[in-house]
This record gives C-alpha cells, structure tokens and sequence, in this order.
C-alpha cells in the first residue's frame, strides 16, 4: 500500500517563477488494481507520479510505501527501492538508442548483480511474452512506435517489481496499440501488481480494465471514483 | 612570517575547515532544535535535503583536517634548518607561544574528525537518519576548537621570524627541566617499559573481549586514549633513546628526521590510526541498540576493532624491534 499524506510539491520555490505542481494531496493507494490519473496538462499528474517513485522528493509532507517512509529515505535507500520496487515507463519510451532491444530490457538489471545468463532467459521470456522475441537483437531505433513502448514495458518489468510507473503511456500510440498497451497494464494489475498511470485520452480512462480513477487539476484532487 | 607552499596549504586547510564547520554548525544548530523524523513539515524535509549535502562538504573539510596534522609536523621538521637553535620540529614550534598549542589543537581535532567521519559513515548506513543528532553535536563542539586552531595556527605561521633564536630539543626534553616533556623524560626505564607493555597487554585483553561484548565500548575507548598517552610517554621516556642510542636524547621529533630513517612516522601513523579507530569503536558501540543499526553496529565496531588492535600491534611491534636492535643498554 501507498500513501500519501499532505503532500506539496512547489518548483522553484521562492523565485518569481514559482510553480506549485501539487498542492497538499492524500491519498491512500491499495496493493494491486489499475489506477489512472486523469487531467490536463499542468495538473500535477506526472510530478505526482515522480514523488511516488521516488524520482523526486516532495516540499512537503510524506509517502509511505507499505508502512515506512519513503520520500525522507537517503537517496542510496531510495535508489535500492526505486530499483526492487518500481518499474518505469515513459510517455517517450526513453529506450537507449545504440543499443539491442535485449540489452535495453536487461539493463535496470545490471546494478543489482544478477547472474548474467539467467539475466538474459528473464529478459527473453519477457520479450516473448510481449510479441518480441524476434526483435531481440534489432536495435531499438528500428522499432515501430507500439514494439518500442512494449520493449520499455518489458523493461520496467525485467526487476519484477511490485509497483508500475507509467506515464502516459499511451500518448504516442494509435488506438489499437493503445489498447495492446492497455491490455498488458491491465494483465499485470490482475496478477496483484499495482499500476499507476496518467492520462488524458478518454480511451484509456474509460477502459474497462481501469479499477480507479483519480482527477487532478491545478494540482489538486478534484474526483476520485472506483469503477 | 616565511611563506612556503606548505604553510600556504595548511592555512587554505585551516580556513576551508573552518569555513565549512562554521555554515555547518548554523544548520546544526537548527538542525537539534527543529529535527523531528516523524513530521512531513518543509522545515523537515529541507534539513533532511541539506544535512547530506553539508554531511558530504564535511566529509571533505574533516578528511583535509586528518592531513593537516601530517602537513603540519612534517612542515614544522622540513623547517628546522632556516632557524638558528633548533635541530629539529621541536625548535620550531618553539620560536613562538603558538607553536606548540597549534599542535595540540591538531591532535584534539584529528581526533575528533575521525570520530565523525566515522558517524557519519554509520549513519549514511541507517535509514532514518539514526545518528544526526550526535554528529552534529559533535560537530557543534568540534566549532570552537577549529576556529581557536586556526586562529592559533596563523598566530604561530606569522610569528615565524627567522632571526629569532630558538632552543633545541634538548633543553625541552631534558630530565633536568620542569615541564611535562621533562617529567617524562625523567622517568626511569624499568618501570615506564613495564607500564608500557603493561597497558598493551590490556589493551589487548579489553579489545578482544570487546569485538564479543558490545557494551564495553567505553572501556576500550578510554584504553584506546590511555594506551595513545602511555605510547607517547613512552617514546619520550625511553623508545627515542634506544632509536638515537644516546641516554640523554628524549626528542620525540628527531624521530622524523631522514638520518633516523623516518622511522617516527612508521611509529606515529599506526598509533593515530588506531588511536582514532579504537575511541571511535568505543563511541558507535553505544549506539548499538538503535532500531535501524542493529544490523550494521556490531560489524562496523569489530572491523574498527580489528583495525586499532591491527595499529596498536604495527606501533609496539615496531618499538619492540627498535628497542631489540639498538645498542643501547638501559637496562641490566
């Protein structure tokens, strides 16, 4: 379980540019299910995504992840949690050019030491299991945009965590594999993985594979509804 | 005053040390009065944001101020030769009143920025912060003494005159004299050495109990520091003697000179080291009880152990072949 108490996020604080992101949000995120967060742009949804990964720390206020506090952890604890607990997608797939599809999907793994083979049946069994075995040598520049989206799924995955992260994820792909990406997210909520994604296509939030709801503008919780 | 890139360096050392413990203490003092773990407030998360951003620059400071004492005994035998009367360090730490307090200030201070460096490092192994109240404490006491340090340290550098006429080692470490130095210099050899072995079988006998039981951390922080002072009584009293092969030479300086084969530093860096290993052994072995260091105390407190005994050990088995090898005979 996640939560989140009186949590403020100001950029800039202080300057004549400042920018409250996220304006004193709690919230309490059960384990397992598809969660969306829904608004327009500038409302707060990726900044609220970031502080619950841990990519950043919020001005004020706390996150518990099941029961311990998160957001003060010393950036080497929350850089070990980040890695076990949370698996990343990104609205521009972030795949690093240069490299195979196989090398992309294993490389979240190489900090934590794992034996290199059984490193690679993990990230192969992945890739099958995505529709991408045969891409696996292709460099990630030559995939299409749906095969490059499901290749950063596959990598979010590779450490087997327990929370997904995805950010828009479904922004730069067409209806049908926004659907395909759908489908997988929603496959790993049912095996009691907790999905967090942010949007603004109404196909998404619609979705009958979406458990919850949440609306955010200006930073604020605006509606929060179960489906 | 002489200028020299050494004591250049040391004064660049004196005032980033300062400096850094001076904006550091400001937050530490906040830092006591308004840390409270279990609060989300701003004030909370900006001092958690900023104690490991001052806990690196201190890292730095404290590291620069272990060197400092090398630098500056080092800086203070190289000099010998640009001054009439002294033979060695000695001489010139006593061209002026603030030689040899820079010195002390030094030794107190390497001390205890070891004894912080190595908090700290037990804390960035905590998750919740587990020692910041005690090390900024310590760092809150450890303010004053650098700046008296630095301020005494430039005191000395610019009353460095080179026609002043200094005393040698000599006249300080003469058993005639009525200074401490003279007192031990006085002292007969029997019993000094028996002290001597004495302490380090205890030292011993109390580390090797300590690495199995944790709550004699006290007891081993204070023989650490006792078995320090013995082994400097000890090299002024009769190791410096049996080095020079001459009864009347008690310098404990001339012991870093070339022609003694640098040997004083063979004998002083393991006894630092594992002076400041053993103190801060005994000082992170009281904090075994927090939740959050269980797991990390008691191996951090046996390797430190392991390393002042290993100190202890390389100082007195270097003493013990000095005093075997000379031909000096002090006793029958």
């Amino acid at each position: 379980m996640i939560e989140l108490t009186e949590v403020r996020k100001v950029f800039n604080q202080g300057q004549p540019n400042e920018c409250p992101a996220v304006r004193s949000i709690s919230l309490t995120l059960a384990r397992g299910g598809l969660t969306v967060f829904k608004g327009p742009s500038g409302s707060g949804k990726t900044t609220l995504l970031t502080l619950v990964g841990g990519l950043a720390r919020p001005t004020s206020g706390r996150i518990t992840l099941e029961g311990r506090l998160l957001s003060n952890l010393p950036e080497r604890f929350l850089t070990e949690v980040r890695r076990h607990t949370f698996g990343f997608v990104f609205q521009q797939f972030n795949l690093i050019h240069g490299l195979s599809v196989l090398e992309n999907v294993m490389l979240p793994a190489y900090p934590l030491g794992r034996q290199h083979r059984a490193l690679v049946n993990a990230a192969r069994e992945l890739l099958d299991r995505f529709g991408l075995g045969a891409k696996a040598a292709s460099r990630v520049e030559w995939l299409s945009g749906g095969e490059a989206q499901r290749t950063a799924l596959a990598r979010a995955l590779i450490n087997d965590p327990a929370v997904i992260i995805a950010d828009e994820p479904t922004a730069n792909l067409d209806s049908a594999l926004s659907r395909d990406v759908l489908t997988l997210l929603g496959e790993l909520a049912a095996q009691n993985r907790t999905v967090l994604m942010s949007s603004h296509d109404p196909r998404v939030f619609e979705s009958v594979r979406v458990n919850r709801v949440i609306e955010l503008h200006d930073g604020r919780i605006v509606e929060d509804r179960s489906c | 005053m002489l200028i020299t890139p050494a004591i250049v360096a040391l004064q660049l050392i004196a005032l980033s040390v300062t400096g850094t413990v001076l904006l550091a203490s400001s937050a530490a003092w906040t830092l006591l009065r308004r840390w409270d773990i279990a609060s989300g407030s701003e004030t909370q998360v900006r001092l958690e944001r900023r104690t490991y951003l001052i806990s690196t620059l201190l890292g730095f400071a404290l590291g620069a101020e272990l060197l400092s004492l090398l630098l500056f005994v080092h800086t203070a035998e190289s000099l010998s030769s640009q001054f009439v009367g002294a033979m060695c360090a000695t001489g010139v730490l006593n061209i002026n009143a603030f030689g040899f307090p820079t010195l002390l200030l030094k030794i107190v201070l390497f001390f205890l920025a070891a004894l912080w460096l190595l908090l700290n490092r037990v804390d960035n192994q905590g998750f919740d912060y587990p020692l910041v109240r005690v090390k900024y404490g310590l760092l809150l006491a450890m303010a004053p003494l650098a700046v008296l340090e630095a301020v005494v340290q430039t005191r000395y550098f610019l009353g460095l005159e080179p026609e002043v006429i200094t005393s040698c080692c000599g006249s300080l470490f003469s058993a005639k004299g009525k200074s401490v130095a003279a007192e031990l210099a006085s002292w007969s050899a029997r019993p000094a050495l028996l002290l001597f072995y004495a302490m380090a079988g205890l030292l011993l006998g109390i580390g090797l109990a300590f690495r199995r039981w944790l709550w004699l951390g006290p007891l081993f922080a204070a023989g650490s520091l006792l078995t320090f002072a013995v082994a400097i009584a000890a090299i002024i009293a009769f190791l410096s003697l049996y080095v020079y092969e001459n009864p009347n030479h008690h310098c404990p300086f001339c012991l870093l000179k070339a022609g003694y084969g640098y040997v004083g530093y063979a004998l002083y860096l393991p006894l630092f080291a594992a002076t400041a290993a053993g103190l801060s052994a005994g000082v992170i072995a009281r904090f075994r009880q927090r939740s959050s260091l269980r797991a990390v105390i008691p191996g951090e407190v046996r390797r430190l152990t392991g390393l002042a005994l290993a100190g202890f050990g390389l100082f007195y088995g270097l003493a013990t072949g000095l005093i075997v090898r000379s031909n000096l005979l002090l006793l029958d």
